[in-house]
């Protein structure tokens, strides 16, 4: 049986007295696509950011690779950081720089940072993987919203990281570049073995990429299974999403 | 572990009620950021790339309109001053109070306003447009430390760059006024030079400069702080820009009062 690469229990958390994690428990295991879906605020984004650490929850335990981030030091969270990458709704490249420099931001401010011209090979390499090394010297302005995705999950792979964590990789995307992107979704655990976390109102991404869906409502996440199991579930709600 | 302010996109309407008014509150926030500027400038990696690129981008491209609004300021309170200073007979001391005027008190206040205007809200919405795009927390989350790589650059180059520009909007204004004394009169540079400097002493400049490396660090901090927190959303990036400009304008001129007492006392009790 493969390890947990990412484990939470008891998770909460509020803002204002809004209660929007109520006792959240989920595990990833290594080389697993695990699937989050639920309705338009039910706090799924904050979940994936809490994991991250760029949301302290008010309770609760979340072990990545084995570590408690309540145990660690800030320096010590950056660290494990490295190992998990994020791909945001938007994408969120820097405006003010062009894809490579993008690219190799992180790159250059690793603790032991590569040479200049190992940085350009490995810039190269990551457009090359998701197809848009023609792309290197424009600004994300010039990038649409499918470019933009791409070309983040471009600098979320040039750190090399062991799982990352999807926020809904697909919504806004046409059809086409959906599929493109759940092809590389599937192709980072094909070939790096990279386990994942997806956020995602798409039925489409959910059912292509999903060993295991989650569904969180009301802050609580008591339903879980395949895809083919909660469309057959016996609770209408569960299976209006299928629908 | 990082502790977090924000909330989730799910309550922003809840976010946007509650008043972010409270003084004290605000103040002991900025305080808690500032000190993190303190705590980390002295820590590589210095970032001198981002650092420099500040310095051109605050300092070189503020240029134009520090030239242009000094020079006029000059080149006005000269005309203004004409009239009244002929009624005593006295119009061969105007560049001598231009001089005093510009370099103590309107060179500093106004190359900091300017650059509070342009520069402040230059840096609070591009910090501000960063965190509502995610763009900061990618950066942290790439293991990057966001405040080191976007405010310490940001602080250092202004507070770098400010003196240098009062300075060179003192002397515009002095071009200015210099023009504009030779459309009324005749005066040769040189005499306009010594007139100029003629009951100016060192600690009439000095203050000048301390004041410009502080207006200097307040804009960008200010600006830097509105921006950190701004909101979700466009309405947010503008309130942020907003507030670095209204802010930075406020601390400015209580800083400008609090050196013009502090100067005032020196001169009185060790001069």
């Amino acid at each position: 049986m493969k390890e947990n690469v990412i484990e939470v229990k008891d998770l909460y958390k509020s803002f204002k007295g809004k209660v929007v994690l109520d006792g959240i428990n989920i595990s990833l295991k290594k080389e697993e696509n695990l699937c989050i879906i639920g309705k338009s605020g039910s706090g799924k984004s904050v979940l994936l950011r809490s994991i991250i650490g760029l949301f302290e929850p008010d309770s609760g335990f979340i072990s990545v690779f084995g570590k408690n981030l309540d145990d660690l030091h800030e320096d010590e969270v950056i660290s494990l950081r490295k190992k998990v990458g994020y791909l945001f709704q938007e994408g969120a490249l820097y405006d003010s720089m062009n894809v490579e420099e993008n690219l190799a931001f992180p790159l250059k401010r690793q603790p032991h940072p590569k040479s200049h011209k190992e940085i350009k090979e490995a810039v190269r390499l990551a457009l090359q993987r998701v197809g848009l090394l023609s792309s290197i010297n424009k600004m994300p302005q010039e990038l649409s919203g499918g470019m933009k995705k791409r070309i983040a999950l471009a600098r979320t792979l040039i750190l090399e990281p062991e799982v990352i964590l999807y926020d809904e990789p697909t919504t806004g995307l046409d059809p086409v570049t959906s599929k493109e992107i759940i092809e590389l979704i599937l192709e980072m655990r094909a070939t790096n073995g990279i386990s994942a976390i997806i956020v995602t109102h798409d039925m489409y991404c959910a059912r292509l990429t999903a060993d295991r869906i989650l569904l969180l409502n009301n802050g609580k996440m008591d339903v879980e299974g395949s895809f083919e199991e909660l469309k057959r579930s016996d609770q209408e709600w569960v299976r209006a999403f299928f629908e | 572990m990082k502790k977090d302010t924000e909330q989730p996109e799910e309550n922003i309407p809840e976010k946007s009620e509650k008043s972010k008014g409270n003084f004290f509150r605000t103040l002991g926030e900025l305080t808690v950021f500032t000190s993190r500027f303190f705590a980390l400038v002295w820590h590589p990696p210095y970032e001198l790339d981002e650092l420099f690129t500040q310095i051109f981008r605050l300092g070189y491209k503020s240029l134009f309109l520090v030239t242009t609004t000094a020079f006029i300021i000059g080149f006005v309170m000269s005309l203004q001053l004409y009239p009244s200073m002929k009624t005593f007979g006295a119009e061969d001391l105007i560049p001598n109070m231009v001089a005093i005027a510009v370099i103590r008190e309107i060179g500093p206040v106004l190359t900091g306003l300017i650059c509070a205007g342009k520069t402040g809200s230059g840096i609070g919405a591009e910090i501000g447009s960063m965190k509502v795009t995610d763009q900061i927390d990618a950066m942290s989350i790439s293991g990057v430390d966001p405040y080191k790589y976007l405010v310490v650059t940001r602080v250092l180059a202004m507070t770098i760059t400010m003196p240098f520009l009062v300075i060179y909007s003192a002397g515009l204004s002095l071009i200015g006024s210099y023009v504009a004394v030779n459309i009324t009169d005749d005066m040769s540079v040189t005499m306009y030079i010594n007139s100029a400097f003629d009951y100016m002493y060192f600690y009439d400049f000095v203050p000048s400069i301390i004041k410009a490396f502080f207006f200097g660090f307040t804009i960008a901090m200010v600006s830097c702080f509105y921006g950190y927190r701004a909101d979700y959303g466009t309405v947010g990036v503008g309130k942020a820009a907003n507030a670095s400009v209204v802010i930075s304008s406020l601390i400015i001129f209580f800083l400008d009062m609090l050196a013009a007492q502090l100067s005032h006392y020196y001169q009185s009790n060790f001069v």
